[in-house]
């Protein structure tokens, strides 16, 4: 149409600015400015916007805005749109391909025929074809009935509008070859608008411009924002002030493309709104280079030619200029923050690795009186200082927070410089820290992670650099054990060894890769039918493995087998069931042929995932509070004594139980490849203990970075990369059909976060497994909190790390794309960590093993 | 089927051991010994393992040694082979022309060996000759055999560590080549199949229980090169999208490189005098 009818119709390419999100997108095509990167993650409960843009300007006109589709519009303009005619419709469901369409279809015909004297705009908001990428992708041939379910109501829309009306169809964003988006690629900017009226109206630039030659690569494109003066000048109404875009040439220069006039003065209204609008910004509007352009125009506006081509330059030369300097920075708060944060890891350092352990217990009640006592001071003082200086960066709920942050780091330092000196903490370094080869190996590992911040290549190739630190974790524990003086120890330690490093090679075969990555990196992350297969398989080895490390310390007794071989296996084998049925779902055809329907499918699988949560998350947990202990005692008559046999490894048995039943939660929320990396990651962690006990390195920092590295590597294995697009926002529907409060926001939390969770847990069986029972059992919690600082101090060391490289690189061309997500994710790891490390491992499953153990043997 | 033999055969020791009981026998009420809390766990310093190295035969440092000839074929596999433009052709040419020096090496390696070992075997009396004679060629032959040989694990090390599998096959293979005639062969030529205690030390050496490495020229010329080669892997991911980037052209250089080094070390370490000797002990 666009060929055959050029004064009608006109096709171009429209540019996104990312990132790529549907809100962000809304914001950019109705106010014309650049979206802020942090908005990204208010996708999901859009406020109403307060910034001056296109629908406000129409209601403030007296235009009536007629709306139908995806609901985030009424979230976004709800006050500004024509009540009688606006039809939202539940828009984050990305598994529903047809319900918010079909009700765009159900309505806009009616508004159209019937109430078209009712409106002045209409908005129709399609999600068919967004939510299809998101679950098929967009090779499957269920985008195709969709692409051709719109070519057909864009054709019947074409044929019932007026003369006096112009169709724009656009996409907001488009979408990467996994049918994702939200970030930067070339594939999830572009998009098309397609402008069209009745009457002849749109005029032509020379045809170079529209090559379609190599898949249109050079075909005319314009900025998503250029949408917004162009639209407001051909509804006339005032551009939104905030609008950073230029007139669509196209739609000004008239059906034969000599109109210079029209455009000229489209132009000059735009320039001069984006002249006021840089002149409210101190910085903007001190930028010399724009300001002379702004009056060379001024002296050549005779010629209209002449005056557009300048017209464009101060406009496009002015974008790119705010884009520059679109982000802003906090500086104070910047430095607040990695100010806390060393604070935190200097206090963290001193109170679980220089001070005795036995002083931390005495001390931990006056800890708590002077950081009672400081934190009141310190709000005071902040509140004060916050109300004399009125300092811009800092609120006053702000300046209440970090008093209390400032006021337990006091507190806890206060009684600790009572007793002890600076130079006597240092000198404990040097003798607490280090305490082999294996600790400066460790803390070379840390200062490596730490320094991969400082490149965004090291960042895009995290995943396999901290494989390759776990293999050579392998490789030296491989020679270390045969330096074991018992040779069964020996044997032991090398094979445990070896099957760590080819666990380890093996699962870093799984990889989701990130765009970055390019050609050297191929995505093996995909939910294939062996993926499936795999995951049933899994659900009778794992627990079968996990059974002969059990058996290996005697302890496959009482409750073991129960939990393992049947309750274990039980949900795994659910979980496997489930991901068939979300497999068939996804396969149509194949659904077709089993002559299972799709309601039966999502029923089943819905309610299998929410027992199999419920049961290992809530239920089993319960189970576990009350007291299961994998020992069996055996009464002998003569001599009159008990065996106690599984003794050797009681804590760590009874502990590894609760592991299971976290880690069956987290394996039902893992799509089928992620299930597989887990069930890997179970068996490393159980070896990797084996050679802790074996090699003696269990309060050895170098365990808990390997932890850590664990952690890590899982991340990558399930399918995730510190990157925005990579976050797996469907398995927010695994557990329900709509978005619910506490169930999708765990699915998605163990879906992400699932292998930080379960090695956080983890780590206290480094202190545990495998060892007798004792009289005391506070030291256990001792060294347990020990470990456990140690891997937040680990993670800690790399938020800052990460807060002082992304604050350097802030100008950075990759920063947005690469080193403030990767910021994010540490961050959100460290409070994840945090979380877990406090209120679960330490404050719930450690004691409760150890006292239980109390409580019916007294020892 | 590993792990059930593994089971079966902690089964058959019952004995109580310290560390890591596999099942202890209690009495009811269950025994309340008051031990001290730090006898639990070990002093954090201390060392499972920190019976005294086992001494192996340390040969004398000689400038004659360090290993100069690779730094030429490094220098020639970027300029004469072209190793940038064309990996896998310029590390098998590289690889011919390493072997044959390497043979050469092999002999000077050899001859210092016989010298070193005349010396210390002195007061043994034992029969050895200082020269290169026929029986040293053909363990010099065999020698270059097992170190191509050696490249098999090597190569597999290599994939465990991450080398790609399926694409670049033959270039982790040459590199294994590389790395086992650098590091494999001279060590073959000190510690020698002939050689009476040839279990012990090389049960030693891959363990890496030697003593004084620092001053073990051959040695810390092959703990060199490995190290070289696991810092080589470092710029390979950095987008400065280099030919010289291409894997493995880094971590060979690292190896030479490191290989040098390591050498150079252990020559100088060889030269400390006995007085700092006991001050590092």
């Amino acid at each position: 149409m666009a060929k055959n009818h050029p004064e009608n119709a006109v096709l171009l390419k429209f540019l996104a600015d990312p990132p790529t999100t549907t809100l962000q997108r809304l914001k950019g095509l109705t106010t014309g400015s650049l979206p802020t990167f942090i908005d990204a993650g208010s996708n999901f409960n859009g406020d109403i916007i307060e910034e001056d843009n296109l629908i406000s300007q129409l209601y403030f006109s007296g235009r009536k805005v007629a709306f139908t589709g995806d609901d985030t519009w009424d979230a976004l303009f709800g006050p500004y749109l024509y009540r009688n005619l606006t039809f939202p419709y539940e828009s984050l469901n990305v598994w529903d391909l047809y319900s918010v369409d079909q009700g765009v279809i159900d309505h806009i015909f009616p508004i159209m025929k019937d109430n078209s004297t009712d409106w002045d705009v209409l908005i129709g908001h399609f999600l068919g074809v967004d939510h299809c990428g998101h679950r098929y992708g967009p090779q499957h041939y269920a985008m195709k009935d969709k692409l051709h379910q719109l070519d057909d109501v864009i054709r019947k829309v074409i044929s019932e509008m007026d003369d006096e009306t112009v169709l724009f169809v656009f996409g907001d964003h488009g979408m990467d070859s996994t049918g994702n988006h939200g970030g930067e690629t070339q594939d999830e900017l572009e998009s098309a608008l397609f402008m069209y009226s009745k009457t002849p109206y749109f005029g032509r630039l020379s045809s170079d411009k529209y090559d379609l030659t190599d898949l249109g690569a050079n075909y005319r494109a314009i900025d998503q924002i250029d949408f917004v003066p162009t639209v407001a000048m051909l509804l006339g109404i005032p551009i939104p002030f905030n609008s950073l875009g230029s007139p669509i040439e196209e739609a000004f220069i008239g059906p034969h493309g000599n109109d210079a006039e029209t455009l000229a003065d489209a132009l000059r209204t735009t320039t001069n709104q984006i002249n006021q609008y840089r002149h409210t910004s101190p910085e903007l509007a001190a930028d010399t280079e724009i300001n002379r352009l702004y009056s060379r125009l001024h002296e050549k506006s005779t010629e209209w030619n002449e005056f557009s081509s300048l017209a464009y330059n101060y406009q496009e030369k002015s974008l790119a200029k705010c884009k520059e300097k679109w982000a802003t920075f906090d500086d104070t708060n910047i430095f607040i923050g990695i100010g806390l944060l060393a604070l935190a890891w200097t206090l963290l350092v001193i109170y679980s690795k220089l001070i005795p352990s036995v002083v931390v217990a005495q001390l931990n009640p006056q800890f708590f009186y002077s950081s009672l006592a400081l934190i009141l001071v310190y709000t005071v003082l902040l509140a004060s200082f916050r109300f004399v200086f009125r300092p811009a960066s800092l609120p006053l709920p702000w300046a209440l927070l970090l008093g209390v942050a400032l006021g337990i780091a006091n507190g806890i330092l206060a009684p600790i410089m009572d007793r002890y000196s600076i130079p006597w903490l240092v000198s404990q370094v040097g003798e607490n820290l280090i305490q082999n080869g294996w600790t400066y190996f460790a803390l070379l590992i840390v200062a490596m992670h730490a320094l991969i911040f400082t490149s965004n290549s090291f960042i895009i190739w995290e995943d396999r650099i901290v494989s390759f630190w776990l293999a050579s974790f392998g490789v030296c524990a491989f020679f270390k054990s045969f330096q074991l003086t018992r040779g069964r120890n020996r044997l032991l330690g090398a094979y445990h060894s070896l099957v760590f490093i080819i666990l380890t090679r093996l699962v870093s075969q799984i990889r989701l890769c990130r765009e970055e990555q390019g050609a050297q990196c191929i995505s093996t992350f995909k939910t294939s039918p062996y993926a499936v297969g795999g995951l049933f398989v899994s659900a009778i080895i794992l627990p079968w493995i996990i059974k002969s490390f059990f058996s290996a310390s005697y302890c496959y007794e009482g409750s073991a087998p129960v939990w393992i071989s049947k309750g274990f296996r039980g949900t795994m084998i659910l979980t496997a069931i489930t991901w068939t049925a979300e497999f068939l779902e996804h396969d149509e055809k194949l659904a077709d042929a089993l002559r299972v329907s799709f309601g039966t499918l999502k029923t089943t699988r819905m309610t299998l995932a929410r027992v199999v949560v419920g049961v290992s998350l809530v239920a089993a947990n319960f189970g576990w509070a009350s007291g299961p202990l994998c020992v069996k005692i055996e009464l002998q008559e003569e001599p009159k004594r008990a065996r106690i046999v599984g003794y050797g490894n009681a804590y760590g048995s009874s502990y590894f139980l609760f592991f299971i039943n976290i880690l069956s939660g987290v394996l039902e929320c893992s799509k089928p490849m992620a299930g597989l990396s887990l069930a890997v990651l179970a068996y490393q962690l159980l070896t990797l203990f084996e050679i802790v006990n074996l090699l003696n390195i269990r309060t050895n920092l170098i365990s808990v970075v390997v932890v850590g590295l664990l952690g890590y590597l899982h991340f990558f294995t399930t399918g995730h990369q510190a990157t925005l697009q990579s976050i797996h926002w469907d398995s927010a529907f695994l557990l329900t059909e709509t978005i619910m409060f506490p169930l999708t926001h765990l699915a998605v939390i163990l879906d992400t976060f699932g292998p930080f969770i379960l090695t956080s847990i983890a780590v206290a069986l480094l202190t545990l497994w495998k060892k007798p029972p004792a009289s005391k059992p506070v030291a256990f919690v001792s060294k347990v909190a020990e470990n456990a600082t140690s891997l937040l101090l680990y993670q800690i060391t790399l938020t800052i790390s990460t807060m002082v490289m992304t604050n350097h690189f802030r100008r950075h061309l990759m920063v947005w794309k690469i080193f403030a997500p990767r910021y994010m994710m540490n961050g959100l790891v460290l409070i994840v960590m945090n979380l877990v490390l406090v209120f679960v491992t330490i404050g719930f499953a450690c004691p409760k093993v150890l006292k239980r153990w109390y409580d019916v043997f007294g020892a | 089927m590993k792990k059930a033999k593994k089971v079966s055969f902690s089964k058959e020791r019952k004995e109580y051991q310290p560390g890591q009981p596999s099942e202890v026998v209690t009495d009811i009420p269950s025994d309340s010994s008051d031990k001290p809390i730090e006898d639990l766990w070990e002093s954090p310093g201390r060392n499972i393992t920190d019976s005294p190295k086992p001494s192996i035969f340390t040969p004398n440092g000689s400038f004659v040694l360090i290993p100069l000839h690779l730094l030429v074929i490094l220098y020639l596999e970027f300029t004469y082979f072209n190793i940038q433009s064309n990996v896998d052709g310029a590390l098998l040419k590289g690889l011919y022309l390493l072997a044959s020096c390497q043979f050469i090496y092999g002999i000077l390696v050899t001859v210092n060996t016989n010298r070193s070992r005349k010396v210390s075997k002195k007061n043994k009396k034992a029969k050895v000759s200082s020269s290169f004679n026929s029986g040293d060629l053909l363990g010099l032959i065999f020698a270059l055999v097992l170190s191509i040989l050696s490249s098999i694990p090597l190569f597999i090390t290599f994939i465990l560590f991450g080398a790609p599998i399926g694409s670049y096959t033959l270039r982790t293979f040459l590199l294994a080549l590389h790395t086992g005639l650098i590091t494999v062969l001279p060590m073959l030529c000190t510690y020698r199949l002939s050689d009476s205690d040839f279990k012990v030390d090389w049960a030693n050496i891959l363990t890496f229980q030697v003593d004084k490495f620092y001053k073990n020229q051959i040695y810390s010329m092959a703990i060199g090169g490995m190290i070289g080669c696991w810092l080589g892997v470092i710029p390979i991911p950095l987008d400065w999208d280099r030919p010289w980037q291409a894997w493995p052209i880094t971590l060979l250089g690292g190896m030479y490189l490191g290989g040098v080094v390591g050498n150079a070390v252990g020559w100088l370490g060889g030269k400390l005098p006995a007085s700092s000797e006991q001050v590092s002990e």
